[in-house]
């Protein structure tokens, strides 16, 4: 055992003052025969109310001295005491964490405004030669007093008026800016305040770098946490995605939210709800109670009723992190969907027709309904293949095409880059098929690594549920049907390349379908041609709902990002009449109103809207025309990772201690800031000690005198 | 604590000489048995006329007043106030509490000294004296004597006693009362710590016989201050509970419990028609004595 203050040692000399007491008080009773016994019983009877409020005063003495060694042993920090947190330097750099989870409230305050108070109490110890700077950090540092100043009731009014902002804690980019700002001004101190977070101390390896240099350029470094033991509960939203992006009206747009408990206790079940329009929740759904650290899917529909750039967000029941309560995404609603199909071949016979099953599918049907149909059939020929027709339609269905010029490949290959969805469907003739395998300009657009001519007996059934892709999850319910209802005589083999996912497969390992992202728009590709030749699929039952789920799949991506991360940048093109005019956003911070954002730049060519104001979480969405329909909408969201609030444990706070850094006290208890926290014990714990010894001596004292008079 | 004693340390001569002085007169009309200084209840034919009552066969015709038979021809007998002696009953507390002692003399020094000096002057006015003593169960009561020639035997039978026992002393004079047939002053020397409602309820007794009583309430000073400062332990001279305690913690409020007994007895002395003395037996006794007989001179003029 060792003791930090061996001088308090000297406290057992105390021990004489009882001694002393005790001798004093151990003189002999004088023994007297009395006669007026009677007076002497009716006055100690009478004292015998005095001595039950004297036994009530040492009963409140006793207690207020437990009430007082329990705060010793809690061991109490006092804001505002001077001195306690920070060594004299010249130089100080108050490093505090503003990323979102230092917005995470107890209720009261939260721990942003709990660093505040820190840095108060840390700045009124400091001597006033100190030059103090500020730098907060999230995902990266942003200074904020720098250089240093001494005038300290600066970086106080600075602070005030910051505030946490939507980012991820990245302690290293705050501590490499502190040190190469100390290290200019030849050492220093930097005074690290932060809720602790693990995620933020990920980098350890930069982090120990840092933490030696610091070493080595006399800076030291003290962690100040300010989290409470209690911070725990945290529910939040990491992901919110549609596989369409680019659904049509009245469509069912199936979404997907994953919500992760990142506190340490159990969650309750939540209620989850969708807007479309903030504030008016129209779908609602449950996330069920998850353990710490546990993510649980949320599946969750909604469908649009009118067209053009709107925006979904997702909202949790607030808890006391409110920034990863909610994620919004950006969708580009269509009133229609308008699909062209090129046909390799035109046959009477429509039973090996190769675009006549697939045009039927995407309308299934006739007349007047047909006219009104959300998907729209337009039949073209390979000579149609050019910039000007694609641009027309967000799906080209390739039925049966064998050979395609290089102007096609690429008048294709862009289309699919900017967004447009393109199926590839092989001719069912055998000269046909040939040149489809051997063609090179036709394997630039598929999907696949290798493809080879069909072998016999290479069919079968398609393998059974359950499915992972967005189109084949819909036969994952078993009322939707079954897929493994149609039989393959004949298929291509192929092999997908790295980059692209397979569909389905049949029973034997075989790839029918095959799908890829690329660039902002998809590819998909099928093993079989979409007539009755090699498969008897196009008459199977589950047909038209597979084209039209591989149809809207294919037409559901955008070119612009339907989320980002705070800070990031987003543009879209718009047409070239906007050059130079202004354009309009609605933000989270405008509450709805469309503020003027900045000015329509033109750029390689295109009319470019750009906007890269994205600090704020939440709905964002872009007008040419502050009265006229949106260009563009996304959501700003946090990091996912910011939303677990584990806190560093003493392990893991072990692998960076060094004799640069060192814990003080703060209000959070559950990091390894214990670790050398009876290093820098505040005065209260002295005053506390103060206290005891008075009380004890007070209590001590009557205690002596009460039982006297017996 | 003995109180074996020479009988000549009982008569302090400061308290007699001053005792001497005042006299002990009788407040009431005592009832002798001889001439003597002191008014006697009794009508009787000697010198001073006091009232007229009319004859009644078997009168003694000498005290006929013949002048008011020739004016109305009634028949009238003189009555003459007749002076006599009387006879103090002094009794004495002898309660083994009587024993308690702050300094070198008890309480029951102090009252023998009071009965002795009492004694003295008393005889020496040619009154009779009678000692007696209560509160130790058996009470008892010397022959009466008259004659100064005497005193030697009282003395000494004051120096004889002792003080012990744990009786009531109400009960005991209750007990004496028959032998105190005449009227009388009745003197009683007690600490009154011991049944004192006893005492009050036997007192009516001698009011109706029209005897006086005088209360001598002797205590010792530690008894009236409780002058200690260390802890103590008190043990009971009648067999009370002992009791340890620091009594510097309650001694205003002893004070002020012995005060207002105190009061009380007074108070109560007074409703029965008897005189209370106080004494505290560190002062001089010749102080409390010759107060007290003084006062009694001044109501007797």
């Amino acid at each position: 055992m060792q003791f930090l203050s061996p001088i308090y040692l000297l406290g057992f000399l105390a021990i004489s003052a009882p001694i002393l007491i005790h001798l004093i008080r151990r003189r002999k009773v004088t023994v007297i025969p009395w006669a007026a016994h009677r007076f002497l019983v009716s006055v100690t009877m009478k004292l015998q109310k005095r001595k039950r409020v004297d036994d009530l005063i040492l009963l409140l003495l006793r207690c207020f001295l437990f009430i007082l060694l329990a705060l010793l042993f809690a061991r109490p920090f006092l804001l505002g005491s001077k001195g306690v947190i920070v060594d004299e330097s010249d130089t100080l750099v108050v490093l505090v964490d503003a990323s979102a989870s230092m917005g995470y409230s107890n209720g009261v305050h939260a721990r942003f405004d709990a660093a505040r108070d820190h840095v108060e109490a840390a700045l009124d110890g400091l001597s006033e030669s100190t030059a103090v700077a500020l730098i907060l950090f999230a995902d990266q540092a942003y200074p904020v007093v720098s250089p240093p100043t001494m005038e300290h009731r600066v970086i106080l009014q600075e602070l005030e008026r910051q505030s946490p902002r939507p980012g991820q804690s990245n302690v290293t980019a705050g501590l490499s800016a502190a040190l190469e700002l100390l290290v200019s001004r030849g050492g220093g101190s930097v005074l690290l305040v932060s809720d602790g977070q693990t995620v933020a101390w990920q980098d350890k390896v930069e982090l120990s770098r840092l933490i030696e240099d610091a070493e080595e350029q006399s800076v030291s470094i003290k962690i100040l946490n300010v989290a409470e033991q209690s911070d725990a509960s945290n529910l939040g939203i990491i992901a919110f995605e549609s596989s369409n992006l680019r659904p049509i009206t009245g469509q069912v747009v199936p979404l997907q939210l994953v919500v992760k408990n990142g506190g340490n206790t159990l969650s309750s079940e939540t209620r989850i709800v969708l807007e479309q329009v903030a504030g008016f929740p129209i779908v609602e759904a449950w996330v069920p109670a998850l353990q710490p650290g546990e993510a649980g899917t949320v599946p969750m529909q909604t469908t649009f009723t009118e067209s053009g750039w709107q925006c979904l967000t997702a909202r949790l029941s607030g808890d006391n992190m409110a920034a990863d309560n909610s994620r919004s995404i950006g969708l580009l609603v269509s009133k229609g969907r308008r699909v062209g199909i090129v046909e390799g071949s035109r046959n009477p016979d429509l039973n090996v027709d190769p675009g006549f099953f697939l045009s039927a599918a995407a309308v299934p049907v006739s007349g007047a309904e047909a006219r009104s149909f959300p998907v729209q059939v337009s039949l073209l020929e390979a000579s149609e293949i050019t910039h000007e027709t694609l641009s027309q339609f967000r799906v080209i269905a390739l039925a049966g095409v064998s050979t395609l010029n290089r102007a096609q490949v690429d008048a294709l290959t862009a289309f699919v880059e900017n967004g447009g969805g393109l199926w590839l469907v092989p001719p069912s003739e055998d000269a046909a098929v040939g040149q489809f395998v051997a063609s090179p300009l036709m394997r630039e657009l598929l999907p696949i690594a290798a493809i080879d001519r069909a072998k016999e007996g290479s069919g079968g059934l398609p393998a059974a549920a359950p499915y992972d892709h967005p189109i084949t999850g819909f036969w994952n319910d078993r009322q939707s049907g079954s897929l493994e209802a149609f039989y393959i005589d004949r298929m291509l083999r192929i092999e997908k390349s790295d980059t692209a996912e397979g569909v389905l497969s049949l029973s034997n390992g075989n790839l029918l379908f095959v799908a890829q992202q690329r660039g902002a728009g998809r590819v998909f590709c099928s093993a079989i041609p979409l007539d009755g030749a090699w498969t008897e699929l196009p008459l199977s039952p589950q047909f038209v709902p597979l084209v039209q789920r591989t149809l809207a799949w294919l037409s559901g991506s955008v070119d612009t990002p339907p989320a980002l991360s705070p800070g990031e940048g987003w543009r879209v093109r718009v047409p070239p009449i906007h050059v130079g005019r202004p354009f309009y956003i609605s933000t989270p911070l405008t509450e709805g109103e469309s503020k003027t954002a900045g000015l329509v730049e033109f750029q390689e060519g295109q009319a470019i809207l750009t906007y890269s104001d994205t600090r704020s979480l939440g709905r964002y969405i872009l007008y040419l025309d502050p009265d006229g329909e949106p260009v563009g909408s996304f959501g700003v969201n946090l990091d996912p990772i910011e939303s677990d609030l584990r806190q560093l444990t003493v392990s893991e706070l072990a692998e960076f201690t060094g004799s640069a850094l060192e814990m003080v006290a703060g209000s959070g208890e559950s990091t390894g800031m214990r670790a050398k926290l009876s290093a820098a014990l505040p005065e209260l714990w002295k005053i506390l000690i103060f206290f005891i010894l008075i009380t004890g001596a007070v209590e001590f004292t009557l205690a002596q005198r009460f039982s006297r008079s017996q | 604590m003995s109180d074996n004693i020479p009988q000549r340390d009982l008569l302090d001569p400061d308290t007699v000489n001053r005792a001497s002085a005042l006299g002990l007169y009788a407040r009431k009309i005592v009832e002798g048995y001889k001439v003597g200084e002191h008014r006697s209840p009794l009508k009787g034919f000697a010198i001073e006329f006091a009232q007229h009552r009319e004859y009644a066969p078997g009168d003694d015709v000498r005290h006929m007043d013949w002048k008011i038979l020739g004016r109305t021809d009634r028949l009238f007998i003189k009555q003459y106030e007749q002076d006599t002696n009387y006879i103090a009953q002094i009794i004495l507390d002898n309660s083994a509490s009587m024993n308690f002692a702050s300094g070198e003399l008890s309480k029951f020094h102090s009252a023998k000294v009071i009965a002795a000096c009492l004694s003295h002057v008393i005889l020496q006015q040619r009154d009779a004296v009678s000692v007696g003593f209560i509160g130790d169960g058996s009470p008892s009561l010397l022959p009466r004597t008259d004659t100064p020639n005497r005193l030697p035997w009282v003395m000494e039978s004051l120096a004889k006693a002792q003080a012990s026992g744990n009786s009531s002393i109400g009960a005991d004079l209750l007990k004496l009362a028959p032998a105190i047939k005449r009227r009388s002053i009745i003197v009683i020397i007690s600490d009154l710590l011991q049944d004192e409602e006893s005492l009050f309820a036997a007192l009516p007794r001698f009011r109706y016989q029209d005897s006086e009583v005088i209360l001598f309430h002797v205590l010792d000073h530690a008894e009236l201050n409780l002058p200690y400062e260390d802890k103590v332990r008190f043990e009971g001279l009648e067999g009370e509970e002992a009791l340890t305690t620091l009594p510097e913690d309650f001694a205003v409020a002893y004070r002020k419990e012995v005060e207002d007994y105190c009061v009380k007895m007074r108070r109560r002395c007074e409703s029965n028609d008897a005189h209370y003395v106080l004494v505290d037996t560190s002062k001089p006794l010749s102080e409390a004595l010759g107060e007290y007989l003084s006062f009694r001179r001044r109501v007797h003029r």
